[in-house]
């Protein structure tokens, strides 16, 4: 910036003026006029009245700048300068800013305009305060401020320098600027130490001359220790193509560039973004704005820090300090600040730079640009690693877990089908039911069916569906496990197979069965042996009988014919009697009567006898212990009249029915007479007497008795007489008694026998009464 | 019942067979009396009753042999008649040998009881012919003194009276 006179002292509106020509750089004869015009401004100023504060006792400030509105100093500087006004006045300021447009509008004529102008704007709106951006404002200011703004203080700022000539006027003052390009070519030297050359450059505007003026005294130091080349009256192209040849070994100082020698404009910044990319040399510079720009540092106070500083020495000028005294309350520090891509362009080393040193657009590490957001993605993503560990080792857990079910299900599954058993479960309202693949099989489901109770209702055996529901229903009421065989009808095959089904309930959530789970297999092969043997015992039981038959033929056949030698009788007696001349009809009726009374006893005969010999499915029925009795007694009655035994009948009255299949009964019954019969072959005729007793026997069931008075047991006991092929008689099979207790095992009852005290024997049979139904 | 009618004593412990064959005889004009067991027969018995005795065989307590034994033992035995319900040939060979006038099986045709029932008359009516002659004779004999009794037997065996 321009040095400039400076007022030396203030005596009472008149000053006296002197002229500092060592410093003066530029003396020309309109810088004396604007003195005075500024002078004579600041009188008339003071003599105009006291008008600084608006009406609103808002303090009225305006800031006159140099320059263009557009300069980044400006911008920088005039935001600083208004922000930190509004911030130390509680009501805030009425701000203004006007600038000259200097380096555009050269010239005694445009300051002039600008005088008027600003004199006719703030006529009515005079300032309680002036602040000076650059020398040229300062200047204009100190000229007219008689005439525009009198009394008015200024202070000023980016001014470089100490402006001792103003000191006199008690009622200017500023923070001076001490930087200039001494500091940064000193710098620039210090970091490229084997620099043999400086490069100057600068504009070729009256205001880059202004600028320049002492920036280029400070250069003479140099001289001697660099070679300095000063590129200046260049067009912008032909700077370019300067800077681009340089030779090695040189440091370029840029200064400003208003404008080149082709009248072209700019603004200092912008002419350095034009030339700086061509530079081979790296370039310094000393105002902060232009770093980022294409220079690589300097020795600068930041524009933002100089309007900051210029409006605190404003405040405490509008709160009543002198200016003078307010002002040197401030300094500048000037700061190395360089540009981090350009260091980086030079491969300057960081570590050279001075200590303090600012370095701007440092191209942050990732992790510095994005420390938040990388330490919050970092957080996110360790929260959800953790996340996705704890997962995992659950899945884990859980995959675990499953694994050992899987095998735990597999061997219970290899058990169950090993034993060819279907696992199954269902819950209490049945509208699950869960099926392995053999129990699908067993049930005679389709493979896609999804059944229900209802459709497991369906396939078993009409016949035992209602006692299986009754067990399963017991089970779920009570709590207990169940076993149950029933009959599955086959999945059309017709052929109905034998199941068992084991299950218990398991207990839900409150404690309740609300399941039944269990396993079911196929028994049609052991149900079938069953049949096949209970077959084979019936055909014994048959052979048994039919053997028993014949030896009781004689006997039988005397039965048969008793009846027949009536009827035969009673017929031709009739037929004699009705060739009478007159029959006795009466008596051919009553004859008549008798042959057919004696005709169903000869039918009973052979219906007893053809029963016996039947090979007939056993019938399970309720039956009554003393008709049985009875109905063998009928059937041996010739036989035992021939073999001269009596029968004694004691037959309990009012005993329960059994449950049994008649012939089967009657046979071990009449197996059990005859061989009493037998026992008492060897007995004197007169002591062969047989007695048949049936009673009750416990609660729930009775007792049949046959005893003897003959020879007794074998010796060897009862259980000898049981025994398969013994036999006591020169005929007999040894059968009959072996196959009676099967018989009577099979009705859940046991056959036993003793010797009676008085001599013979007694053979016993217990049978459990019938339950309802049979 | 005329003394001097043959009767015909039924003896079985079968209600339905005493009836018919009772009524088949009397059919035939025949004199019957029966009897449910052989103790009632003896109880009720007239020795000097003329006929014959049809008895079965197989009855409880005294069967037909027992009283055909028992029956043996006495003066003026009745003509016996066994009806049987089996064709035992043991049974029959025993009983015709104690003396049976026949041994009929169960049903038996009405000529064929008759026949045998008129046999057994007749031969019980010669029986008794026989014997009420030898009671004369004996009656007769009875009459003679000691020495005509002595000569009786030497001419019986062939001695000259002279």
């Amino acid at each position: 910036m321009l040095n400039w006179p400076t007022v030396n002292s203030f005596t009472d509106g008149l000053a006296s003026i002197t002229l500092t020509r060592q410093r003066l750089i530029i003396g020309s004869p309109q810088c004396v006029l604007l003195l005075a015009a500024a002078l004579i401004l600041w009188i008339s100023a003071r003599a105009g009245g006291e008008a600084f504060a608006t009406g609103r006792n808002q303090p009225r400030v305006l800031v006159l700048y140099s320059d263009e509105r557009l300069l980044p100093a400006n911008i920088i500087a005039d935001e600083a300068i208004r922000t930190t006004l509004a911030a130390g006045i509680p009501g805030g300021v009425e701000f203004h800013s006007e600038f000259l447009d200097s380096a555009r509008f050269p010239g005694e004529a445009h300051e002039l305009r600008q005088r008027d102008f600003l004199r006719a704007k703030y006529q009515q709106r005079p300032p309680a305060l002036l602040i000076a951006g650059g020398a040229p404002a300062l200047d204009f200011l100190v000229k007219h401020r008689s005439e525009l703004f009198r009394n008015v203080p200024i202070v000023y700022c980016s001014v470089a320098g100490d402006r001792p000539e103003l000191q006199s006027d008690k009622g200017i003052a500023g923070v001076p600027v001490f930087t200039g390009a001494g500091p940064a070519l000193e710098l620039a030297l210090r970091l490229h130490p084997e620099t043999r050359q400086v490069a100057l450059v600068w504009g070729s505007g009256a205001r880059d001359q202004e600028m320049t003026a002492r920036f280029r005294e400070d250069l003479r130091t140099f001289e001697g220790r660099v070679a300095i080349t000063v590129l200046t009256g260049l067009s912008m192209g032909d700077l370019r193509n300067a800077l681009a040849r340089l030779p090695e070994h040189t440091v370029v100082l840029y200064l400003t560039l208003f404008q080149d020698v082709s009248g072209r404009t700019f603004t200092p910044r912008q002419a350095l973004s034009e030339f700086a990319p061509t530079s081979n040399a790296p370039i310094y510079g000393c105002y902060d704005t232009y770093v980022g720009h294409g220079i690589v540092g300097g020795m600068m106070v930041p524009f933002d820090e100089i309007g900051r500083k210029a409006a605190q020495v404003g405040l405490r000028i509008l709160a009543g300090e002198d200016p003078q005294t307010a002002a040197r309350s401030e300094t500048h520090q000037p700061l190395a600040i360089f540009d981090w891509q350009q260091l980086r362009r030079w491969g300057i080393d960081e570590d050279l730079l001075p200590p303090g040193s600012i370095v701007r657009f440092k191209e942050q590490t990732y992790w510095q640009k994005h420390f938040r957001v990388i330490l919050g993605a970092a957080v996110v993503c360790s929260l959800e690693a953790g996340l996705i560990v704890a997962l995992l080792v659950q899945g884990r857990r859980r995959h675990r877990a499953e694994a050992s079910l899987r095998e735990s299900e597999a061997s219970v599954s290899l058990a169950a089908e090993s034993a060819g058993a279907g696992l199954w479960a269902a819950d209490r309202s049945g509208g699950n039911l869960w099926l392995t693949e053999r129990a699908r099989e067993l049930f005679g489901f389709k493979p896609d069916e999804a059944p229900d109770w209802d459709r497991l209702h369906d396939v078993i055996h009409p016949a035992d569906r209602e006692r299986v529901e009754q067990v399963a229903r017991k089970s779920m009421k009570e709590g207990k496990p169940f076993v149950v065989e029933f009959r599955v009808d086959g999945n059309g095959s017709g052929k109905p197979r034998w199941v068992m089904s084991r299950g218990r309930p398991h207990l839900g959530a409150n404690g309740n069965p609300d399941r039944l789970m269990g396993a079911s297999v196929d028994i049609s092969e052991r149900k079938q042996a069953e049949a096949e043997l209970n077959e084979r015992r019936a055909e014994l039981a048959h052979l048994s009988r039919v053997t028993m038959l014949g030896e009781l033929s004689g006997s039988l056949a005397h039965e048969l014919n008793q009846p027949l030698t009536a009827i035969l009788s009673n017929a031709q007696a009739a037929q004699r009697y009705l060739e009478i001349e007159t029959p006795n009809l009466a008596e051919v009726r009553e004859i008549l009567v008798d042959i057919v009374s004696e005709d169903e006893r000869a039918g009973e005969v052979i219906r007893r006898l053809r029963l016996l010999l039947k090979k007939g499915e056993v019938q399970q029925q309720a039956l009554d212990a003393n008709e049985v009795a009875r109905e063998v007694l009928k059937l041996v009655r010739s036989d035992l009249v021939n073999q001269g035994v009596t029968v004694e009948t004691q037959f309990a009255p009012d005993l329960g029915p059994i449950c049994g299949d008649r012939v089967q009964l009657q046979q071990v019954l009449l197996n059990l007479v005859m061989n009493a019969c037998d026992a008492m072959a060897g007995n004197d005729p007169g002591r062969r007497r047989l007695t048949l007793r049936t009673r009750a026997e416990g609660g729930a069931g009775l007792r049949i008795e046959v005893s003897d008075i003959g020879r007794g047991l074998p010796e060897g006991g009862a259980e000898r007489a049981f025994e398969r092929f013994f036999t006591t008689k020169s005929h007999g099979l040894g059968l009959g008694l072996s196959i009676c207790r099967t018989i009577i095992n099979a009705h859940d009852g046991h056959l036993g026998a003793a010797n009676n005290p008085q001599g013979g024997a007694t053979f016993h049979c217990t049978l459990p009464l019938a339950k309802v139904p049979c | 019942m005329n003394k001097l009618t043959p009767t015909v004593f039924v003896v079985d412990d079968d209600a339905a067979v005493r009836k018919a064959v009772s009524r088949l005889l009397d059919s035939a004009k025949i004199s019957v009396a029966v009897f449910a067991s052989p103790t009632e027969f003896l109880a009720a018995r007239d020795a000097d009753a003329p006929g014959c005795l049809l008895l079965d065989v197989s009855m409880p307590g005294i069967n037909g042999l027992e009283l055909q034994r028992l029956l043996g033992g006495r003066d003026g035995i009745l003509p016996i008649i066994f009806l049987s319900g089996h064709a035992d040939v043991p049974i029959s060979v025993q009983a015709m040998k104690a003396g049976a006038t026949d041994f009929l099986t169960k049903p038996v045709q009405d000529r064929v009881l008759l026949a045998a029932v008129r046999t057994a008359f007749a031969n019980d009516h010669a029986a008794r012919h026989a014997r009420s002659e030898r009671a004369e004779i004996a009656a007769r004999l009875e009459t003679l003194t000691p020495r005509e009794r002595e000569v009786l037997d030497r001419v019986a065996a062939g001695f000259l009276n002279k």
